[in-house]
């Protein structure tokens, strides 16, 4: 639910369109954003879900379902002694200190507020609410894979006209429909992945992960924030773009929890990973061999 | 990979014009049994602090669960389980976090504690549960939330030395 709720972000705000990026504009000082909205759908690390595919008909619907919930049972067994480590670690809080930091004056006034929003019911009032002014909205997501060979965070970022509408029922729906959203809002999804190095089993990944108090995952988390916060500077002074003569490579994604081929532009290396850009999708990740 | 795309597009498509709902899904009071743990004789005077960076429960799919106080709930199961007397010391016991979590076909319920007793480093117990969800209906999800206590309370007497009723 967690990769649906991904996907229902990246592409509702419009991370998963057509691989095209729009040169930020910048705002009048009133009209900058004065409040971030901020998303964060988890309390502590998760583990992707593990996804099987037992084929087709009810027969396969019921050996997905007993070995993914099998598979569920063992992944939240084997994250606890990781979230035992990082109870007193506020992420959120680092991440958002981070990316405030980064945040280009050209988008946003200073000392602006941020408004946390923790359920997708929130979020969407906190979107009416908001509705013809210009603000931020910035997701997160930190987790594991399900096999926990990496660890990986990922941030949707956006700022502009991102004020939806209320129906008769009150219910949220959008303003801006197909091109008419062009121009109005600017939509990024930032996603920094780190693989463990000499993988094996989950159970012992995630001992891997967890051992010195959690130094790995620590360090994994640090540099993520870091990155994301730098990408976010520099896609702002001038956007990461997508690359239509690149050469057609693999990479891991997170948000599709596999690999993926892309004719993604390979803007630098550093440590076995790249960072690549595809459209509105930009990641510091892994190139699958 | 285009499967994917398409069961998010259509869960945005069907968020939007309301076919999904986002309701929060509100667990009464009734619902919920106490858990059924013996008496202990064991002393064990404990004052629950709720120190959770969120007081929200967490969201099954789109939709947040809601439990007024649960706190109230767990404080209630650690007085049920342990005998309170009134000349002992009174433990510290915080309340870092307590949510439910949606995998991919099963839920979970997290619960973790930490005790601060004056003196000694402080001990971290998690009650957690992991089970597949059938009707979603109030007394199901409520179960979730009554296991994961039960560990817990379970967890803490054993770690606090009263597991059995032997004085502590």
């Amino acid at each position: 639910m967690n990769r649906l709720l991904l996907l229902f972000l990246c592409a509702m705000l419009g991370a998963c369109s057509a691989p095209k990026r729009m040169p930020y504009i910048t705002l009048a000082e009133n009209a900058r954003a004065k409040e971030t909205v901020f998303f964060v759908n988890q309390q502590e690390i998760q583990v992707d879900k593990p996804d099987v595919n037992a084929g087709g008909g009810l027969l396969g619907v019921i050996v997905e379902a007993v070995v993914e919930s099998t598979m569920d049972k063992n992944r939240q067994a084997a994250i606890v002694p990781m979230r035992d480590t990082l109870l007193e670690l506020d992420f959120e809080n680092q991440f958002k200190t981070a990316l405030m930091a980064a945040f280009p004056e050209s988008q946003f006034a200073p000392d602006q507020k941020w408004v946390i929003t923790r359920n997708p019911d929130d979020m969407l009032k906190a979107h009416v609410e908001r509705n013809g002014q210009s603000f931020g909205f910035v997701s997160l997501r930190y987790a594991f894979s399900s096999n926990f060979d990496m660890l990986y965070v990922a941030a949707t970022m956006q700022v502009g006209d991102l004020g939806l509408l209320a129906d008769k029922n009150g219910k949220a729906k959008v303003k801006y429909k197909g091109k008419s959203a062009e121009g109005k809002y600017q939509s990024v999804a930032y996603y920094s992945v780190h693989p463990l190095k000499n993988h094996g089993k989950f159970d012992a990944n995630v001992k891997l992960w967890a051992a010195d108090d959690g130094k790995l995952a620590r360090a994994a988390l640090v540099l993520a924030t870091e990155e994301i916060a730098d990408l976010l500077k520099r896609d702002f002074a001038t956007p990461l773009a997508y690359d239509a003569k690149a050469k057609k490579q693999k990479f891991w994604m997170p948000w599709i929890q596999n690999t993926i081929m892309l004719k993604a532009n390979l803007v630098e290396s550093k440590q076995q990973r790249v960072l690549m850009a595809y459209g509105p999708v930009i990641a510091w990740t892994q190139l699958y061999d | 990979m285009i499967s994917n795309k398409i069961v998010g597009l259509l869960v945005i498509a069907l968020l939007l014009t309301g076919c999904i709902s986002t309701k929060p899904i509100q667990i009464d009071q009734l619902a919920i049994d106490d858990v059924k743990l013996p008496k202990s004789n064991c002393a064990l005077n404990l004052k629950l602090i709720d120190n959770r960076p969120s007081a929200e429960l967490g969201t099954i799919g789109f939709r947040e669960f809601q439990f007024e106080n649960y706190p109230d709930y767990l404080q209630r199961q650690l007085d049920r389980r342990f005998l309170q007397v009134e000349n002992k010391a009174v433990f510290e016991a915080r309340l870092l976090r307590a949510y439910i979590e949606t995998n991919r076909t099963t839920l979970s319920f997290n619960v973790v504690v930490k005790m601060l007793e004056p003196g000694a480093p402080p001990r971290i117990y998690r009650g957690d549960t992991t089970n597949l969800n059938f009707f979603g209906n109030q007394s199901e999800l409520a179960a979730f939330m009554e296991r994961a206590t039960r560990e817990l309370v379970e967890k803490i007497a054993i770690g606090e030395g009263c597991a059995d009723s032997a004085a502590r």
